[in-house]
């Protein structure tokens, strides 16, 4: 055989091969994608069956009553997720998102490897609770007279189960208080509502539990009177504070979780609240919800108690009135103990000072880019931070409204508590806002020159 | 032995109260725990509030032989900057460490050097842009550029009180310096420029050496 024969009989042999590897690679994509299509459609059918089976005693004007599930989603437009993940399920982006946004810096449950120690907000916070930090016990106690929050964050576990996709959604993009015994909530991170679907859509496709269905066709009145029999009052609040708040006290073991329920017919999936009330830990063994014992009647009783009922609207903090400027004078040392090294600094320091990177603010995390914004010393306070285009600016530069970028965004904090997200992010990153005094004492030491 | 001492150090800073109520995080555990992290942290605050010799003293105990390593990350990189800062601020009047000062070009060699090493850590954002021009203003060779840049980060509200004091010499020296035919609009607009930073430095910082400079402190 000639030289030219046998390359042209190679090159024939090549494009063979190469036409069979690119069917086989079609046929099993096309596959893949009715593997997929199948399981979400399974899905939808499961959320409508939900939905087909809601309460009677449903407020049939209720905005929640009829949007169960993601049948009731538009068919998801293209990924808008900057086109860095192309062509995947809302689910398999999801996943991506939860590992990009970094859920598990502060949430078990998501299904992903847990952040390192370095990084887990809380377990390092449980772990020198339980004095298992290496460090010595006169620190350690210390710290843990200090640790106030991040001590328990919901597991994320059976959410996309049990709560509406709905909420979970407009939760992500607007976060706000659900939990009266935490003080902190889930951060206000850098979300699209594209992206919120898709996480959702994770946390729902994640979520094992397999509940069965039962509507909450109880007994309003008698399931009041199981509510307080039951002494559910005891950790949450509905239609009243729970008891604990009545006393102004701390809450008890256990109830720092548990959920404001005037919140529960917006939150929860109905068909789910009565399983839920019979056997909360075989559904999220994790819970502290305890099993009390309730015949189905009670549950069914309860449930509707709690979904029909509509108690009065929750009134939302108001943002506090901004108080004078001081007449005596603020230095940075007072700023720094009482605010920047105090809140601050755990999000912006610096990372060659820091066992950890510096954290979220400074060297990115949770999403954010970094900010390079160390808050631990004064030279690094006026150093500056680095903006969105990528330039230093200063932290005193005044946002439109005249204030200094460094108050500003503790103004808006108080605004977001109130409901209102504007486009500046609220510091201190889903922590409470800083009382007005602290913030007056910023502002006072700006408008003085920033005295060192 | 070094044990006992970590445990010492430990105890005494709890003690003394250096660390802050915030401290129960992965950020503050180093300024907690590491006597090295402590030591350098609190030099840059003696550097910050003025104090720049004791700041040199101070990271040479830690790294005696800091001036001939080259640039690292971590914490030394941030001992490398207090170094160059603090002995700019003094311009370079330190005998020690490896730098001697007896004689004027002595210390304005060490003047260079740390300039060079501030410029290596500006690079690497250890040090500032605003520590680097700093730095250039105390060498009569790079106060061209000192100038240009303390101008635009004073336009930009990047300054401390150390820049400004500088940015305030240096207008005055240009003023001093106008040609006659130009001198009385130029200097006034100068002068004008010098006395805003050095209002803006002695509200931050109520130093007259470090806002007006030796000589006008010493007149006033």
């Amino acid at each position: 055989m000639s030289g030219p024969q046998s390359v042209r009989r190679f090159l024939k042999l090549r494009m063979a091969f190469l036409r069979i590897v690119a069917c086989v690679t079609l046929l099993l994509a096309s596959a893949c994608d009715r593997t997929n299509d199948a399981s979400l459609a399974s899905e939808a059918r499961a959320s409508e069956t939900v939905s087909a089976v809601a309460s009677p005693e449903s407020e049939p004007s209720a905005p929640h009553a009829h949007a169960t599930g993601r049948s009731e989603h538009a068919p998801p437009p293209p990924a808008s997720t900057g086109g860095d993940l192309p062509a995947l399920q809302p689910a398999q982006r999801g996943r991506q998102l939860v590992e990009r946004f970094e859920c598990g810096r502060c949430h078990d449950g998501t299904g992903l490897p847990a952040a390192p120690e370095s990084k887990h907000c809380v377990h390092c916070h449980q772990d020198i609770l339980a004095s298992h930090f290496e460090a010595p016990p006169a620190v350690l106690r210390r710290w843990q007279r200090n640790i106030i929050h991040l001590r328990q964050v919901p597991n994320l576990d059976q959410v996309g189960a049990l709560l509406r996709p709905e909420w979970l959604t407009a939760f992500l993009l607007e976060p706000h208080d659900v939990r009266p015994g935490l003080a902190a909530t889930m951060p206000r991170l850098a979300l699209d509502p594209q992206q919120a679907e898709d996480i959702v859509a994770y946390l729902v496709q994640h979520a094992s539990a397999r509940i069965e269905p039962q509507a909450p066709n109880g007994n309003r009145e008698r399931g009041r009177k199981s509510f307080a029999s039951k002494g559910c009052n005891a950790c949450h609040a509905f239609e009243r504070p729970a008891t604990w708040q009545q006393r102004g006290q701390a809450p008890p073991q256990g109830a720092a979780l548990a959920p404001d329920l005037s919140l529960l017919s917006a939150r929860f999936q109905p068909e789910y609240v009565v399983p839920w009330l019979l056997g909360p830990k075989a559904i999220a063994p994790d819970t502290s919800m305890p099993q009390h014992g309730l015949t189905m009647r009670e549950a069914k009783d309860i449930a509707a108690y709690l979904l029909t009922t509509s108690p009065a609207p929750r009134q939302a903090p108001v943002v506090p009135k901004r108080l004078p400027l001081l007449q005596r004078r603020v230095t940075h040392q007072e700023v720094s103990e009482r605010v920047l090294r105090k809140v601050c600094w755990h999000c912006h320091s610096q990372p060659d000072f820091a066992r950890g990177d510096g954290g979220p603010g400074m060297s990115g995390g949770f999403g954010f880019e970094g900010r390079d914004l160390d808050l631990s010393s004064l030279s690094s306070l006026t150093r500056g931070y680095r903006d969105q285009q990528g330039k230093t600016a200063s932290l005193f530069r005044l946002t439109p409204d005249g204030t200094p970028m460094l108050a500003a965004v503790l103004w808006a904090r108080h605004r977001e508590q109130a409901g209102e997200f504007g486009p500046l992010r609220g510091m201190p990153l889903g922590l409470p806002a800083l009382p007005p005094e602290d913030i007056q004492l910023v502002e006072s030491w700006i408008a003085q020159g920033r005295p060192e | 032995m070094s044990k006992h001492w970590i445990l010492g150090a430990v105890a005494a800073c709890a003690l003394a109260g250096t660390t802050t109520a915030a401290d129960a995080c992965i950020n503050g555990v180093e300024h907690a725990l590491s006597p090295k992290t402590i030591a350098v942290a609190k030099a840059e605050r003696r550097l910050d509030k003025g104090d720049a010799k004791t700041a040199i003293d101070a990271v040479l105990r830690v790294y005696p032989k800091l001036k001939g390593t080259s640039v690292k990350r971590g914490r030394q990189s941030q001992a490398q900057r207090v170094l160059a800062l603090a002995l700019v601020r003094i311009d370079g009047n330190y005998d020690g460490g490896g730098f001697r000062a007896d004689e004027p070009e002595q210390r304005l060699q060490n003047v260079r050097w740390a300039t060079h090493l501030l410029r290596v850590l500006a690079k690497a954002r250890v040090a500032s842009e605003a520590d680097l021009a700093e730095a250039l203003a105390h060498d009569p060779e790079t106060q061209g550029e000192a100038l240009e840049k303390l101008s635009e980060l004073e336009r930009e509200d990047r300054l401390g009180s150390h820049q400004l004091g500088a940015l305030a010499q240096l207008r005055r020296k240009l003023a001093a310096d106008e040609p006659s035919w130009l001198r009385a609009p130029k200097r006034a607009l100068e002068t004008t420029s010098a006395v805003l930073a050095e209002g803006r430095c002695l509200r931050m910082s109520n130093d007259e050496q470090r806002c007006l400079g030796p000589k006008a402190s010493d007149a006033s």
